[in-house]
């Protein structure tokens, strides 16, 4: 760290508390107005912005998006909070809150967002101001690339979703999210319906980080804990399901939507499951825990069935608070310990007992404990699984019971066990209130939530978003007690399949390790993909951008050649010469020419070629003496005669002919046809065009008035200084530039060898 | 005056070279001072222009009082307008940006560069207001040799660089003077719009058709498309500083203007349609421009060598847009949307790298670890002007790429959405090592003490430099507005475009 940055991270350092104090304040402030002016029946507000694209600043505040917005800044408090503590110390962390403040007003716009458009664009800043954090303090090669890979994914993610966006505008005529949905059985039968539904899911899928995009998600938890604990919870990946929520009443009747969502869901819930047990870094374990939390809900979301939405939103409330907590809990273990290794934790709960609380809280509301918000979601998902089949309650209920293992997996060992040999002693880290609080408030709030608040969730978000997602009336309000029936029972056998899993995860895990090692890895395929650019890009560059003149003239004249083809079916056939017409000494000149320009092209002396360039160029004059331009003829000369002149000024510093390496028989015979054909094509089309009749107006009023009105009796020069003066005057500039660009170049040599 | 203004704001920078010339020798800062003076003069020039035609419509300027199609004409209709703006800012920017970077680059040639510098703009701002092809000719080739000489000026290598550009330059020129040769054959007349008069009964002709060929391969080179590109890479590298920001920003886009002229203004819209497979040729030549640029600036170290590369890849944006424009109700938006876009973007990327170089000679992205402490404002500039080029939205990039895919969805082209989303792709691969070098990694080594801003490049350069990475970021929302829709319909409608195709 040099001096001047080390003074400008002292200076945002010390404005830390301030960065806090402010950015906590306007999170409130955010969650006030926005509870004030919410109405669960919805509400839109619009100011057109950019009516040339349709896009206009339409806000649309109904229970899915206060639902999301409650999250994302009810969460930002406590992460701010978190953050206070655990970023104290390193350079800008002033600058940290100020960024997480960013990221939760792009996420927060996105999800307000009543404009596709204005939606599209917070959802690029999401993506911008999320790396920010990221890349916070990143000093690694392996996580600086898997933020590149991150911002790949989800940047490629991004361009299919505005191309899909554009499609449903298209569609519909408009990006007004209201009048989207209002039309949307319009266009079920649209032809640009399925390719704008494959891209949206695309652009959701990537963000929401579901098979086959899930890599990047873990690669890119190398962030601060803070930022993970939010990014994981309540935004960032949440986007996708946002969106596809906010889609649903469009797309939810496609056959495409249900087995597109339900499959890739499905597969991502219980593969990262998988994932996340071969895990030995905790962080990682939670990483790929979102996965199976988004692929779960991606699952749900192709049901749409009522319960299906109900207990997706339920879960949606639950994942925000346990996930947060967790990964803070996780992020203040690493603190106390130095370590995040599965292996070598134990014991903490004795040091870390805040943390331990705030983590068993968030553990038993992951893994479904009733009355908790995790079990009360899991409830509604088997309602919803069993209305449909017994297969997709197969799914859940392998899904819930990952999901319960994990939840034991991050608690048990590293909080419970007793220490061993190999573990790490802990230092007390909760002496900061920032590091324990925040964790055990949302631990605490987590499990309220459903035991004293839930008539007011109901009330104010399930019902209302539950609305807007599925649009079905009959939508209730969950019950936190729905009797002894199959769900309860599934439920109940989901728990007791993750203790199953608990007990023997050492030695399923290896199993599941060698499985996976079997499979091809997201990021071995983004490895070798990236690899195989780079080599094109390498091998592109050698092979066009080689420094050789010959060769870029070569492929310039070869181009041109190839466009001329196009000009030939359009030309008329010359017609037959008449020889009796050539006049002697035209053939004389003719046959001259062109054995001056042979000698040119064979000769290996440098002097002879230029002596017959020199030729060539004289009996071009002699050509356009004979056909009565003497002026043009003139300045020919002129140009010959300086050319030869040049030619031999230089030549005597030039590298020998036979030092020069000729280029291979092939390509010489190739460059022969080019300009052989190239000199076809000029001499047919300026012989087919001779037949016709030159339009002589120009001329004529040249001729008619160079007297007249411009006072001159030559023709010529009269058109150079009068008529056209202004190309004379650009010629003249030419010929002084060329003075000044010499003596530029020269000026600079003659100092350079001084 | 403001009948004459046309004519004086293409004069003023020529003056601007003989008073610097005949003073230079004796006052080294006078060149300088008049530049600035003959430029801000043009700039103010092309405003009041560009404010006269588009409450008036399109303006008619005949040199010496000699009537067209016999004397030359100026004709400055809203295309033309934009562009003088365009060029005259960009230059003004660059004048200002080139002050500090050419006393060091070439301390014992200052009142050289000038001269060459103003002559090129002159070239340039004669190029936008020119009604005549043969002038276009004689303009093209005064601005062109002014960027040959000043591409030459540069570094070590740029000599080597100037030749090639010349020498490929110049060939292009032959091609163009081919092609206009060719058609006044054919017609008699050097009138752009004389010329679209007698041309419409010549369409299917084989000369018309081969002129313009020539034409467009001749323009081509200059606007450096694939596989007319060889010279620009080098070009662009060795080119003193403040050379490589104006040749890739005002150059670029005026010889992009004069391609967009010929093709719509002396042929039009029905003669492309009439030859529909040149469509597809120009739209897929410039699709392979856009992903060979991109995988070119995926390989490149040398920060400025990528920008070159990239800016292939945006010429590329700009030939797509050309080639789309007679199959949507855009018509020619996402042409000039881009074309002022990638004018703006370029550059700030030119600046804010020259100035790296300028400061800490560090010409390769791997070099750049740690720039943010070292210069702030500069490496800040440099990934707000990437951020806008790959596209985040609500920047430049995004909305030319926007009416792309939209012109490209619009005509049916799918195959041009997947184009434009590859090249997004590498191009965030390939500005991402630039952003990841400057803010994500730590300094190799202890820099030497430094107190804050001392690293940073002088005012003179850091003003222009914020200023083009700020618009080119601003320029999206501008656009967005609708504040310049009438800018663009007036263009449409003078090329008979962007109605229902």
């Amino acid at each position: 760290m040099n001096k001047g940055g080390q003074s400008i991270s002292d200076r945002t350092s010390c404005y830390q508390p301030t960065a806090m104090g402010l950015s906590v304040a306007f999170h409130l402030l955010l969650i006030l107005g926005l509870s004030v002016f919410y109405d669960p029946a919805g509400s839109s507000h619009f100011w057109p912005w950019v009516p040339s694209l349709g896009v206009s600043f339409s806000i649309r505040l109904d229970g899915l998006s206060m639902l999301f917005s409650w999250l994302i800044c009810g969460i930002g408090i406590f992460v701010q909070l978190y953050a206070y503590h655990y970023m104290k110390g390193k350079p800008s962390s002033g600058l940290f809150h100020a960024y997480l403040t960013l990221f939760m007003l792009a996420m927060l716009g996105l999800v307000l967002s009543g404009n596709l458009l204005l939606l599209f664009i917070f959802w690029e800043l999401t993506t911008l101001t999320s790396y920010l954090l990221i890349g916070f303090d990143h000093e690694q090669e392996l996580s600086r690339k898997n933020a590149l890979q991150a911002v790949l994914v989800t940047g490629a993610g991004g361009l299919a979703l505005l191309a899909g966006l554009i499609l449903l505008g298209q569609m519909a005529g408009s990006y007004e999210l209201d009048r989207i949905i209002n039309h949307h059985a319009a266009f079920a039968s649209d032809k640009r319906f399925a390719p704008a539904l494959f891209l949206i899911l695309i652009g959701a899928f990537t963000k929401s980080a579901q098979v086959p995009f899930h890599f990047w998600l873990p690669g890119a938890m190398s962030a601060p804990a803070p930022v993970s604990a939010y990014l994981h919870s309540a935004t960032m990946v949440k986007a996708g399901v946002y969106l596809l929520a906010r889609l649903s009443p469009v797309f939810s009747h496609s056959d495409l939507w249900f087995w597109a969502l339900a499959l890739t869901g499905g597969v991502t819930a219980v593969w990262a499951g998988l994932l996340a047990l071969n895990q030995k870094d905790l962080k990682l374990m939670l990483a790929y825990s979102t996965n199976v939390a988004l692929g779960k809900l991606i699952f749900l979301l192709a049901f749409g069935s009522r319960y299906a939405v109900s207990a997706a939103l339920m879960f949606i409330i639950a994942h925000a608070f346990y996930k947060a907590s967790l990964f803070m809990v996780i992020g203040t273990v690493d603190k106390a310990t130095g370590t995040r290794d599965y292996n070598r934790l134990a014991g903490l709960g004795r040091v870390l007992k805040f943390s331990f609380i705030a983590s068993g809280l968030s553990a038993l509301s992951k893994a479904g404990i009733p009355p908790l918000p995790g079990f009360l979601s899991k409830e509604y998902m088997y309602k919803a699984a069993l209305e449909a089949s017994y297969i997709p309650a197969a799914v859940l209920v392998s899904v819930n019971s990952l999901m319960a293992a994990l939840a034991l997996l991050v608690v048990v060992r590293p909080f419970i066990y007793k220490p061993t040999e190999g573990t790490v002693p802990a230092t007390s880290a909760e002496k900061s209130v920032f590091l324990w609080v925040p964790p055990l408030c949302l631990g605490i709030l987590g499990v309220m939530a459903t035991t004293l608040g839930l008539n007011w969730i109901n009330t104010a978000v399930i019902v209302p978003a539950g609305m807007m997602i599925s649009q079905a009336p009959d939508i209730e309000g969950l019950k936190l007690w729905q009797g002894l029936n199959l769900p309860l029972a599934l439920s109940g056998i989901s728990l007791l399949l993750g203790i199953a899993i608990f007990v023997v995860h050492a030695r399923i895990k290896e199993v599941i390790g060698a499985a996976i090692r079997l499979l091809p890895s997201g990021s071995q395929c983004y490895d070798r993909v990236m690899n195989w650019i780079t080599r094109l890009a390498s091998v592109q560059t050698d092979m066009l951008q080689h420094g050789r003149l010959t060769g870029y003239m070569f492929v310039l004249f070869l181009m041109m050649t190839l466009l001329t083809l196009f000009s030939i079916p359009a030309l008329p056939l010359p017609d037959t010469l008449d020889w009796q017409d050539i006049r002697f000494y035209e053939a004389m000149l003719g046959a001259g020419l062109t054995a001056a320009v042979i000698i040119v092209l064979v000769s290996r002396s440098r002097l002879l070629a230029i002596v017959s360039l020199g030729a060539a160029g004289f009996i071009t004059t002699l050509f356009l003496m004979f056909y009565n331009a003497p002026d043009v003829a003139k300045t020919q000369l002129l140009v010959e005669t300086l050319t030869v002149i040049f030619l031999v000024m230089i030549v005597r510093r030039l590298p020998k002919l036979s030092d020069v390496l000729p280029h291979p028989v092939g390509r010489r015979v190739l460059n022969a046809g080019i300009s052989l054909t190239i000199g076809a094509g000029v001499f047919w089309t300026l012989y087919s065009i001779s037949a016709t009749e030159l339009d002589t107006r120009l001329t004529d009023y040249f001729a008619a008035s160079s007297v007249i009105k411009a006072h001159g009796r030559n023709i010529v020069n009269v058109i150079l200084v009068d008529f056209r003066a202004l190309d004379t005057l650009g010629e003249i500039t030419v010929v002084v530039m060329a003075a000044l660009g010499a003596s530029a170049i020269l000026l600079h040599r003659k100092r350079g060898r001084e | 005056m403001n009948q004459q203004l046309p004519m004086v704001i293409v004069v003023l920078p020529l003056f601007g070279t003989i008073a610097g010339f005949c003073t230079g020798w004796w006052a080294r800062k006078m060149p300088f001072i008049l530049a600035i003076m003959a430029l801000g003069g043009s700039f103010t020039g092309a405003v009041v222009v560009a404010s006269g035609v588009m409450k008036t419509g399109p303006l008619h300027y005949h040199i010496s009082g000699w009537i067209p199609p016999f004397g030359i004409e100026y004709r400055i209709d809203h295309l033309n307008a934009l562009l003088l703006v365009l060029i005259s800012f960009l230059a003004l920017a660059t004048a200002v940006y080139a002050r500090s970077s050419v006393e060091k680059e070439m301390p014992d040639r200052v009142f050289l560069f000038w001269c060459l510098y103003l002559l090129l703009i002159t070239g340039l701002l004669g190029i936008a207001v020119t009604g005549d092809l043969f002038n276009l000719f004689v303009l093209l080739e005064v601005a062109s040799l002014a960027g040959y000489a000043l591409v030459a000026a540069g570094d070590r290598r740029a000599a080597v660089a100037g030749f090639r550009y010349l020498v490929i330059g110049t060939v292009g020129a032959c091609f163009y003077l081919l092609g206009v040769g060719y058609l006044y054959i054919a017609t008699g007349t050097l009138n752009i719009k004389d010329l679209a008069v007698l041309l419409p009964p010549l369409y299917g002709s084989g000369t018309v058709i081969t002129a313009f060929i020539f034409i467009l391969a001749g323009l081509a080179i200059k606007i450096a498309l694939f596989p007319f590109h060889a010279w620009q890479p080098d070009a662009y590298t060795h080119a003193p500083s403040a050379v490589s920001v104006i040749i890739s920003t005002a150059a670029a886009k005026t010889f992009t203007y004069a391609l967009i002229r010929v093709m719509f203004s002396v042929f039009t819209i029905d003669f492309m349609r009439s030859n529909a497979p040149m469509t597809g040729v120009v739209c897929w030549t410039g699709a392979a421009s856009i992903i060979i640029g991109s995988v070119y600036a995926i390989a490149q170290d040398n920060l400025k060598r990528m920008l070159a590369y990239s800016s292939i890849a945006n010429v590329g944006y700009l030939v797509l847009g050309i080639g789309l424009c007679g199959a949507t109700s855009l018509g020619l938006k996402p042409v000039v949307v881009h074309l002022v876009n990638h004018a703006l973007i370029k550059g700030a990327m030119f600046m804010a790298a020259c100035a790296v170089i300028y400061r800490q000679e560090l010409r390769h992205i791997s070099g750049l670890q740690g720039l943010s402490r070292q210069m702030p404002v500069t490496a800040l500039m440099l990934v707000l002007a990437s951020l806008s080029m790959i596209g985040l939205p609500p920047g430049g990039g995004f909305v030319s790429k926007w009416y792309l895919i939209l012109a490209s969805i619009e005509s049916g082209q799918w195959g041009f959405v997947a184009v434009i989303f590859v090249s997004t792709l590498l191009m965030l691969v390939y500005f991402w090592r630039v952003i990841e070098m400057i803010y994500i990694r730590p300094p190799l080594s202890e820099p030497a003490p430094v107190t804050r801003w001392s690293g940073e490049q002088p005012l003179g350069m850091m003003i222009p430099c914020v200023v083009l990475s700020v618009l080119s970021f601003a320029i999206g929302l501008v656009w967005m507005s609708g504040a310049l829709d009438g800018l663009i319909q007036g263009v449409n409608l003078n090329f008979g475009l962007g109605g229902v195709p």
